[in-house]
């Protein structure tokens, strides 16, 4: 695992921040790039891609399957997916696959926060 | 900073690259949510953070400082989790960039 120090910053070595980042896109590179793509960068280049509905619900239960097992986490995992109903375009973009990734994370974050007060009022 | 971003959760093991990646951006907004209420990121945060934790994908997306400044004052406005999100996907697109 990489990881930068009390503030000390590898050059050289991605950060592990910048491995989260780059592993989330590249996920969205997976997933996006199947069906008559060959996978490589070039295809994306030429045509407007993104992840249809199905490859998206895929994704969920492939990549996010232990996130999901809550149900309040799963209920916000099925109103993102009701909400593309209304985006009609059928494809979901980088910028609307990282808004639903971020949907999904939001009550998470809350949830450490809440465990890390919790902690505090323990000790 | 006495930081715990690297702290493993029991069942870390288990989980999916995508799934650690997500926690991993998660964490980092906690460590670095310190000032006052800690449910938000000050710009300034926020900055330190781009700084610290981002320094390639940083100089990839270049208006990042720029948008931060536009975000409010440094050490007053708090940035919800959502507002931080935006940012990093900012960044994501940088790399999405840098990749061509």
């Amino acid at each position: 695992m990489h990881g930068s120090k009390g503030g000390q910053v590898m050059i050289t070595d991605p950060s592990e921040l910048e491995w989260a980042i780059q592993t989330l896109v590249k996920n969205y590179d997976r997933y996006s790039s199947r069906g008559g793509c060959c996978g490589c960068c070039c295809c994306c280049k030429k045509q407007q891609r993104g992840i249809s509905k199905g490859g998206f619900q895929k994704m969920l239960t492939h990549e996010l399957n232990h996130m999901l097992t809550d149900t309040k986490n799963k209920q916000a995992a099925n109103k993102l997916i009701c909400d593309l109903d209304e985006n009609h375009d059928g494809k979901i973009s980088f910028d609307e696959y990282w808004t639903l990734i971020g949907g999904i994370a939001s009550p998470i974050s809350c949830l450490i926060r809440q465990q890390e007060e919790n902690v505090k009022f323990t000790k | 900073m006495g930081c715990k971003c690297c702290k493993k959760n029991k069942n870390s093991e288990e989980l999916t690259d995508v799934e650690r990646a997500i926690e991993i951006v998660i964490n980092n907004f906690h460590c670095y949510a310190v000032k006052g209420r800690k449910e938000g990121l000050t710009p300034g945060e926020l900055k330190d953070l781009v700084g610290q934790r981002l320094p390639h994908l940083a100089k990839g997306a270049v208006c990042l400082d720029e948008k931060i400044e536009c975000l409010g004052d440094a050490d007053e406005a708090k940035l919800q989790f959502g507002e931080y999100w935006d940012i990093m996907g900012d960044a994501a697109k940088g790399c999405r960039g840098q990749k061509k």
